[in-house]
């Protein structure tokens, strides 16, 4: 039931309650009613107590007549017969309002023998003055009191007579015990009017606080809990005290309540965030007085907050300061300066600057994050120094490379200068081994020529200065393919994407490609039928560029070794080269702010993407 | 001697106990309808001063007194009644005024009371005890101590 109670809307128990009300009034109406009634109906018997009495004391006065008029002696026949006349006009009367006295006199059973003792009377009265006016009118004038049925008539008089007194005395007690009846009860209807108004009153008042008492604590919770959510608390939570639209209302504030606790931060959640801050930071107005600061800006300053809590933060840096009145510029700006400390001391620092608003309009507080940089200063120029020292190292092995590669370059072209002449004048004179020899010498002295051409390709490359254009790969691709030295006999086919165009040097993206497309050459002359391709795709969100062959193919699994110079998947009996190829690209794509890489698969070919910086 | 005393006194008392009212000048008479033959006293004195209102058959008792000064009213006020002329009005003013009852008419003769009995059913009077009533549809009845 209180269940149902709770469960209720507004709507429905307001309906209730003025349903319970006309309940109410309506029995107050019913009781007021049946309390009413006894007095309605003492009313009512008191009228027609009134009506019978009337009638008694009518007919009382009706014989009354009637036996004056028995009693007087009549002087004349006139006289006697005016008498007659009376008498038989008031017995009419007494006949008729006999007749109602019966009707209504059966209201009152109490006393049945009175009537039948008043209608003998009436009757014997009839009878009996009939014969007294024979009598007199037989005997003439002057005997009537001597008569016997005058006697006879005034004794059913007298009769009749006591029966309506006594009956008249009947209705005067009870009309005395209705009136009694009357007055007892006459507060009667008022006294349950008032209680059962008490009564209900108090139930409609008591169910009316039980139910506004609930009303107004949902309301007041609410309240309570708008209060505490508007102070940073999201995790207070409205109790819901029914079911109704109230309690909807509290169910959907809790919703909103959690929703803004998922989706807010609240103010002991920023300040916690930024009390673990190991950075400086210091809150200040728009004047640049400081209102705040956290727990790692009283470590690193060495000072207590009361000390920096309305100081002017300009003064705490030594240079490049920028002021919170440069508000246009302020909000993501940073700055490095030199922070000073309560001992005179200062300490690099970074510094970034915030505004912070309630309204996302009106800027009120200048928030400063302030990094300690000193360390950060000190790794970053022993940084400087290590690089330069690399820079400087770097320039050494490259002169010391080209120079190498030049200085052998001279003996070595003596080497083969006098080898090809003892091959054209003294090779006959040889014998076998020796023409072996000699011929091995020749063939290492070209292998190294090839390697230091190699190498100084390389270094030149390294070092050369990088001119960028719009370059049509496709086109470079077709060029090399036209020139390419290929087997008779070999079938290959060749796809070419057209108008693939990149930023780039021409010169530098014509070696890499006539490299790839080289090495597609060679990988693929063991099979009679090749496929090589050069397009472009997109490879993770960039723009890759490939040369793809079915071809020898590799073992992924040395992928790193490819561009490593002098390292070689196959032997040179296989596949000749000098190993530098691949490398030479590697440089040229770095050189151009790219990547290269390979993917392939032992006899099923290779792939080679590069990429290169937008 | 004692014994016989008692004897001779108890007798008289219960001789006096069964004996009707016999005096000198007065004769209960009713209405040769009524079915009563003796009447106590107290009855007689109950049904004047109309406490008792019907007799046994269900018919109204009427009581037909006497004028007064007679001497059969001097008798019946003294010896039935056992009260004074003054008593009895007093009597029937309270008895007109609570209980609507007026006092029984008053014949003024022997004759006169004989009639009215003769006529009335349930009629009760008394006469003098020396007057015939043979002529009349009346009955005398004996009145018990």
């Amino acid at each position: 039931m209180f269940d149902l109670w709770k469960n209720a809307s507004i709507v429905k128990k307001i309906l209730f309650g003025v349903v319970v009300a006309s309940i109410f009034l309506t029995l107050q109406l019913v009781g007021l009613f049946f309390s009413n009634s006894r007095n309605v109906s003492n009313l009512e018997s008191l009228k027609n107590l009134e009506a019978v009495s009337t009638m008694v004391e009518n007919m009382r006065e009706l014989l009354d007549a009637s036996l004056t008029s028995v009693n007087q002696a009549p002087d004349s026949e006139e006289e006697l017969s005016d008498i007659k006349f009376l008498i038989e006009q008031n017995q009419k009367h007494l006949e008729t309002l006999f007749g109602s006295l019966e009707r209504r006199f059966s209201e009152y059973k109490e006393h049945p023998r009175l009537l039948d003792d008043i209608k003998k009377g009436l009757t014997n009265f009839q009878n009996t003055y009939g014969k007294l006016w024979e009598v007199l009118e037989d005997n003439g004038e002057g005997s009537a009191q001597e008569l016997p049925q005058l006697m006879l008539a005034r004794q059913y008089v007298a009769e009749t007579l006591d029966a309506l007194t006594k009956m008249n005395l009947n209705l005067r007690e009870r009309h005395k015990s209705i009136v009694q009846n009357l007055y007892t009860y006459r507060y009667r209807p008022l006294l349950v009017g008032f209680y059962l108004t008490a009564l209900f009153l108090g139930l409609t008042l008591g169910s009316g606080f039980v139910f506004f008492r609930n009303f107004s604590r949902s309301i007041l919770n609410l309240k309570a809990a708008t209060n505490e959510i508007a102070a940073g608390n999201l995790h207070h939570q409205a109790p819901v005290l029914s079911r109704d639209e109230l309690g909807e209302v509290t169910e959907s504030f809790n919703k909103m309540a959690k929703s803004l606790l998922e989706s807010t931060v609240s103010w002991e959640y920023v300040k916690s965030v930024l009390e673990s801050l190991p950075d400086m930071l210091f809150l200040t107005n728009l004047d640049g007085q400081i209102i705040g600061v956290n727990e790692a800006t009283l470590i690193q300053m060495n000072q207590k907050e009361e000390d920096l809590l309305g100081k002017d933060i300009a003064t705490l840096f030594t240079k490049d300061f920028i002021a919170p009145d440069a508000e246009e510029n302020l909000n993501g700006a940073s700055f490095e300066s030199d922070l000073l400390r309560p001992n005179a001391s200062t300490v690099p620092v970074f510094c970034s600057v915030g505004l912070v608003s309630k309204d996302r309009e009106n800027a009120e507080t200048v928030i400063y994050v302030v990094k300690n940089i000193e360390e950060l200063r000190s790794l970053q120029e022993e940084l400087e120094l290590k690089n330069s020292d690399l820079t400087e190292a770097n320039k050494e092995l490259e002169a010391f490379s080209y120079s190498v590669s030049h200085d052998l370059r001279a003996p070595l072209r003596s080497v083969d200068g006098f080898s090809a002449r003892l091959q054209k004048m003294y090779y006959s004179n040889l014998d076998e081994q020796g023409q072996d020899y000699l011929r091995r010498i020749r063939e290492s002295s070209s292998k190294m020529g090839q390697l230091i051409d190699d190498l100084l390709n390389l270094s030149r490359l390294g070092r050369a200065e990088l001119t960028k254009r719009k370059v049509n790969l496709s086109s470079i691709v077709n060029e090399i393919i036209k020139d390419a030295e290929v087997e008779p006999g070999r079938n290959i086919e060749w796809v070419v994407e057209p108008d693939v165009s990149v930023l780039a040097d021409a010169h530098l993206m014509r070696v890499a490609l006539q490299n790839l497309i080289t090495n597609a050459i060679k990988f693929t002359s063991k099979h009679a039928q090749a496929r090589i391709e050069f397009g472009q795709e997109d490879k993770e969100g960039e723009r890759a560029y490939f040369v793809r062959d079915d071809g020898a193919g590799f073992d992924m699994a040395y992928v790193n070794k490819l561009f490593v110079p002098f390292q070689r998947l196959h032997s040179a009996g296989e596949f000749p080269g000098t190993g530098i190829g691949l490398a030479l690209i590697n440089r040229i794509i770095h050189r151009h702010g790219g990547r290269v890489w390979a993917e392939g698969q032992v006899e099923k070919g290779a792939v080679f993407y590069f990429t290169l910086a937008n | 001697m004692l014994p016989r005393v008692f004897l001779i006194i108890c007798l008289g008392g219960f001789i006096s106990l069964i004996a009707p009212l016999r005096t000198e000048a007065v004769t209960f008479i009713v209405n040769e309808s009524n079915p009563i033959d003796t009447i106590s006293r107290s009855a007689l004195s109950d049904l004047f001063l109309k406490k008792e209102r019907y007799w046994p058959n269900s018919s109204l008792v009427r009581f037909i007194d006497r004028e007064k000064g007679r001497a059969e009213r001097d008798y019946f006020l003294k010896n039935v009644l056992g009260m004074s002329q003054r008593q009895l009005d007093q009597y029937w003013v309270g008895k007109k005024l609570y209980a609507g009852d007026s006092a029984p008419l008053k014949a003024q003769t022997d004759s006169m009371a004989l009639r009215l009995v003769h006529q009335l059913e349930g009629g009760i009077s008394y006469i003098s005890d020396s007057t015939e009533i043979q002529n009349f549809n009346v009955k005398p009845i004996k009145v018990l101590e």
